[in-house]
């Protein structure tokens, strides 16, 4: 049955085959019967068109998990090794090294002579799962009797024993190594294609990388680090894979300019980071001097890659290029929208050095220092505080950085700006106020800060508190209680009190201090204007009526310090506070 | 549900030449054009109030879990390995199902609605850590653009919560809370929001000039791709539907009204935003004796909060208690805007609305009557809605009425659609459930105000559970009987009873929550309460909290029931 149906797959798969459709691999890898694919494998190695050595590349791409395929995968492997097919072999000995997987456990021993007993870590061999079916194999429930067959693997499940996959790992690599002394300028170009083939997956575990031989003969064969033994890789004494540095067989083939090249080439575009971090440790090594001169601008495209390693890599070199300075303007902008998140402190440090502030207009600096992520607010600030202000448009600019957004930067940017347009010879309450407005706290507090100072020239500007008064931030209407405890506000602001006492004392979330305050200052505000009752009395109702204690408490004596300076706001309390019942002084007598 | 709008531009403030600047709102392009420009009278109030509005959107008081956020890492690394076997093993199947391209199977509908209910779930989850991590990105979860709407004598805006449990609507007189209109167009649409908007709003201050601009430019430049041209499909989680239009339903019925002091509303958020109720009982109790002025005590604390300066005119009522109280601290911005608030109620366990006066503002803040929207929610109020069917005609007519004159009394739309008072309540009842028309509390008349593009179809809203269906049924066929309650001093009370000739255990807490039951059915066998109680439970849950059936035999007895419960 499996038979039929695998005949059918495979003359499906000779059809797509011979059209050259691409779902012609899918259809091969339902296939499971082994003589059928030997003897299709036999046409298809041979087969010379380009569209096969594709279809061969990504067939062996896939996973091994296709019961019977392994007879597929090595007439492959044989037939481009006697091809010379650089990119098949490279492919096939990605595979060899996947085949390969060792995962830590923990055995127990036990010596019955010193009746004690350890544990100890030790590297099992696992491999790829191959699907079961259902077998011939039956067994009865013991509880309901019920009979059930029972998923077995099949006698040809397997791919390759472990014996075969250590000689496939040490025949592929055979094939790079001859290379090396037959060819050695294909070998670079060959080696490059292998050590693109492994994504990080290949790397998850510490373990699955001494697992992969034709790489670490490959990169690291000369390391001290690891020993490497006739079927497989350990680390030496003492050895760590955090220790391992790129130490390559043939090291004098990856020192010509072509390799150079192909080395820089897969620092951006190698799919694994191991491979990337050992090309560029191959680049400093070997390179060091041709990467001073490679052009900043490709190295600025390195600064942006997603990788981090790499983008630290592109900053040392980019510190010493030459040229960097003549980096137009526009670039460095363009950089600092394309770079990933991570890459904003190296890029914007760089640029930093580079730019110079005059390239910069006042305003550019400004909207620079206004973005959010701190190194481009940091950058921004950094070139604005070389700048000189001295004009009317200039000071507006200046005003603007009260819309700061980044919060590290928010108070040292807010100090600067306040120190300019807050000066006394430069003072201008437009731009003053707008700091008291800012959405950022650290810019109030600095604000707030500013007016306390001794030589304030704010301080006593009637217009600057009307406008403060107006704020819905309710830090600053508390900061303003606590300011009415020491002076009064001046000319008009006076007014506008009673709107900053409701929200106090009505504020239910904080403020519990300084609804006191507030309480004793409206008394205070009460017994100096007895014709405000009418506006008074029923914001200090509220603190009266309060389910805190303290502020009714508060309310009450503040009512009762009123009545007792002036006897006249007796009808005016028992209008807003008909519950309290007042008693004259005599009456107690 | 999905909702599909589309603007013109972003809203935002605008800085003009002139040194005045605008609140500019873009305007839903697929809907009735709706243009509003005219000056701010009064800036500051306006500020505060819309804030509160800004409150009502992010109001979100449902459980927050605790942040196990490194569990989850290391949880997520041990479930990488399998997450790899399942990919691959479903890219597979997927495969093979595709190219076997089966039938529908007969259980596909059913599995369908598990999946939502599995994606919904997900998505507040979701939402609920996005709230607190990027605000922004939540705000493109979240269904919350406004809606505004332009009439002849307010302007009103209108919002439902997160936690799908609060309705606000503040109103401001056109006359007294801005200028003249330069550019007026009547109707209803969304407006595009965003949290840069409630930053802007923050800095509307009296000394700059402030304009209020419903944009209704994109009419003219619906070309979709233009520049500044955004579309958003919004996808409406089904309660929040649903629960949106149980209380513009719950607001067309006749309720009680208190009037409440500033001092007392103060005293209740106070308290509120100091204490934590960690016991039931949780409510919050409206005693009401006629001549005297209300009082509400707050449980379990038995805080007593008098409103000093109000006096309750109508007749005494036994108490009503209202759960969810957290929810008013929504109206704690607006306080020193506040001259009183009318407390609207339906009756213990119902919705309530809390209508803040603030001059020529209103703020009207409806909450259902659980923060939880579930179906105890549904259950409570869908006993109330009428029982008789509206016909068609009577609701063509009520619409063709509203179109015409835009807002009209109870009175007045009675006396013209020439029907009994029952009918006519029964007819707005519907209008309101399906999104037409909105009951303006204070100004007590009936406007009309399409929520949606089109009127909302009963089949849109979402399904309510199968149990609380059967428990409808069950009530309806008095088939539900108690035989015995117990008070039991930790646990609220027993009830036994029968109902559907089964025999029902009940343990009710002191909020009326059912902490455990008792019952032969499939449903509870299966799972307890934990999937939601019986049809059985909840009928007799139903019974035990009115203490009385109230099934009405028409819409004339449902309206006169209501009106003499508002009344005495």
């Amino acid at each position: 049955m499996a038979m039929d149906e695998s005949a059918k797959e495979l003359s499906h798969a000779r059809e797509l085959f011979s059209r050259g459709d691409a779902r012609f691999v899918e259809v091969l890898r339902r296939v499971s019967d082994l003589q059928l694919l030997a003897q299709f494998a036999d046409q298809w190695k041979v087969d010379r068109r380009s569209w096969s050595t594709e279809q061969k590349v990504e067939y062996l791409r896939g996973k091994p998990n296709c019961i019977g395929h392994q007879t597929v995968v090595k007439r492959l492997f044989k037939q481009a090794e006697a091809d010379g097919d650089d990119a098949v072999v490279a492919v096939c000995a990605a595979l060899f090294d996947r085949l390969v997987r060792h995962v830590r456990r923990t055995r127990y021993h036990y010596d019955w002579r010193s009746r004690s007993g350890w544990h100890e870590e030790y590297l099992a061999a696992t491999g790829p799962a191959l699907p079961r079916y259902r077998g011939p194999r039956v067994v009865r429930d013991s509880v309901t009797g019920k009979q059930e067959f029972v998923g077995v693997a099949r006698p040809d499940a397997v791919y390759f024993s472990y014996r075969t996959r250590y000689y496939l790992q040490r025949r592929a690599w055979r094939y790079f190594r001859r290379l090396a002394f037959k060819s050695p300028e294909r070998y670079v170009a060959a080696a490059v294609l292998l050590l693109r083939e492994y994504p990080d997956s290949d790397f998850q575990r510490g373990e699955w990388i001494l697992d992969s031989w034709t790489l670490l003969q490959l990169a690291f064969r000369e390391s001290q680090v690891l020993q490497f033994g006739r079927a497989r890789i350990r680390l030496a004494s003492g050895g760590q894979l955090s220790q391992l540095t790129a130490a390559p067989r043939f090291r004098h083939l990856w020192q010509s300019m072509e390799a150079f090249n192909q080395l820089y080439d897969l620092v951006g575009t190698a799919p694994s980071r191991l491979v990337r971090v050992w090309a560029m440790q191959m680049l400093e090594q070997d390179h060091a001097s041709r990467m001073q001169a490679r052009p900043p601008t490709e190295l600025l495209q390195l600064l942006v890659s997603p990788d981090e390693d790499v983008q630290q890599f592109a900053a040392r070199f980019l510190k010493e290029a030459t040229g960097i300075r003549d980096i137009p303007l526009a670039t460095w902008f363009e950089l600092l929208e394309t770079a990933p998140q991570s890459a904003l402190p190296i890029v914007c440090e760089a640029m930093k050095v580079n730019v110079k502030s005059d390239q910069l207009s006042l305003a550019e600096c400004v909207d620079l220092t206004l973005r959010e992520p701190t190194p481009l607010a940091e950058l921004g600030f950094s070139l604005l505080r070389t700048k000189q202000v001295k004009t009317e448009p200039e000071f507006d600019q200046i005003a603007r950085l009260a819309d700061l957004r980044c919060i590290a930067l928010a108070e040292s940017v807010a100090d600067w700006a306040l120190s300019l347009v807050g000066s006394k010879s430069q003072y201008d309450r437009d731009h003053v106020s707008r700091f008291f407005d800012s959405l950022s706290v650290g810019v109030r507090q600095r604000a707030w800060a500013w007016l306390e100072a001794d030589d304030c020239p704010g301080a006593s500007d009637p217009i600057l508190f009307c406008r403060m008064l107006e704020t819905p931030f309710e830090e600053l209407r508390l900061k303003v209680i606590d300011l009415l405890e020491r002076r009064s506000l001046p000319g008009e602001a006076q007014r506008g009190l009673v709107a900053i006492w409701t929200s106090v004392l009505l504020g239910v979330h904080r403020g519990g201090r300084q609804k006191l305050k507030a309480t004793r200052q409206l008394a205070r505000e009460l017994v100096a204007y007895p014709e405000r009752a009418d506006q008074l009395l029923p914001v200090l109702a509220a603190a009266v009526r309060s389910v805190r204690q303290p502020e009714a408490r508060a309310g009450l004596a503040a009512v009762v310090a009123s009545l007792a300076s002036n006897a006249n706001l007796a009808q005016a309390v028992s209008h807003h506070l008909p519950e309290l019942e007042i008693v004259s002084a005599e009456a107690l007598l | 549900m999905k909702l599909d709008v589309a603007y013109v531009g972003r809203s935002r403030l605008a800085n003009e030449v002139s040194g005045t600047s605008s609140l500019r709102f873009a305007a839903n392009v697929q809907r009735e054009t709706v243009a509003f420009d005219a000056a701010l009278r009064t800036p500051l109030r306006f500020r505060e109030a819309i804030s509160a509005l800004h409150d009502v959107v992010i109001s979100d008081l449902r459980f927050k879990p605790r942040n196990r956020e490194a569990y989850q890492v290391w949880k997520k690394q041990q479930a990488a390995r399998d997450a790899q076997l399942r990919r691959s093993a479903y890219e597979q199947l997927k495969r093979e199902i595709l190219q076997s391209s089966p039938e529908i199977a007969p259980d596909f509908e059913q599995k369908y609605q598990e999946k939502l209910r599995r994606y919904w779930r997900l998505r507040s989850k979701f939402s609920l850590r996005l709230m607190l991590r990027n605000p922004e990105m939540w705000r493109l979860l979240l269904p919350c653009d406004p809606v505004v709407t332009v009439a002849d004598d307010v302007v009103l805006f209108e919002c439902f919560s997160a936690d799908q449990s609060s309705y606000g609507c503040l109103s401001c007189d056109r006359g007294d809370a801005f200028g003249e209109s330069a550019n007026l167009r009547l109707g209803t649409t969304n407006v595009d929001y965003s949290w840069a908007m409630y930053d802007h709003f923050q800095s509307l201050r009296s000394y700059r000039e402030t304009r209020l601009q419903v944009d209704p430019g994109g009419v003219d430049v619906i070309t979709s791709g233009g520049a500044g041209h955004h579309e958003e499909k919004i996808d409406i989680p089904d309660g929040w539907l649903r629960g949106f239009m149980q209380l513009q339903s719950a607001m067309t019925m006749p309720m009680r009204r208190v009037t409440l002091s500033r001092d007392a509303v103060y005293s209740i958020l106070a308290w509120l935003r100091r204490h934590k109720p960690r016991t039931s009982p949780r409510a919050m109790r409206f005693e009401l004796v006629a001549g005297q002025p209300p009082s509400i005590v707050l449980e379990p604390w038995e805080q007593r909060i008098v409103s000093q300066s109000t006096v309750h005119q109508e007749a005494s009522a036994e108490p009503i208690r209202i759960w969810g109280a957290r929810r008013v601290l929504a109206l704690a911005r607006i306080l020193p805007l506040m001259d009183a608030c009318d407390v609207y109620l339906l009756g213990t366990g119902l919705p309530s609305f809390w209508v803040a006066r603030m001059g020529e503002m209103r703020l009207t803040l409806g909450l259902s009557g659980w923060t939880a929207n579930d179906w105890s929610a549904g259950s409570a109020l869908d006993a109330l809605l009428p029982p008789g069917h509206v016909s068609d005609f009577r609701v063509r007519s009520a619409i063709s009425l509203l179109q015409r004159e835009r807002a009209l009394s109870f009175d007045a739309l009675q006396a013209k659609m020439i029907c009994g008072p029952g009918d006519c309540a029964a007819t707005l009842n519907q209008l309101a459930l399906s999104g037409q028309v909105i009951h303006d509390l204070d100004a007590n008349v009936f406007r009309w105000r399409q929520v949606m593009p089109l009127p909302i179809d009963m089949a849109e809203l979402a399904d309510v559970s199968p149990e609380l269906v059967a428990a409808h049924e069950l009530l309806r066929l008095r088939r539900v009987q108690i035989n015995e309650r117990v008070e039991q001093a930790a646990n609220g009370q027993l009830i036994s009873g029968r109902v559907d000739g089964q025999q029902v255990e009940l343990v009710l807490d002191r909020d009326g929550v059912i902490l455990r039951g008792k019952c032969a059915c499939s449903h509870h066998h299966r799972a307890g309460i934990r999937r939601g109680p019986c049809q059985h439970l909840l009928a007799l849950r139903a019974v035990a909290m009115r203490g009385q059936f109230t099934e009405d035999n028409n819409n004339s007895a449902w309206f006169d029931r209501l009106l003499r419960w508002s009344q005495n």
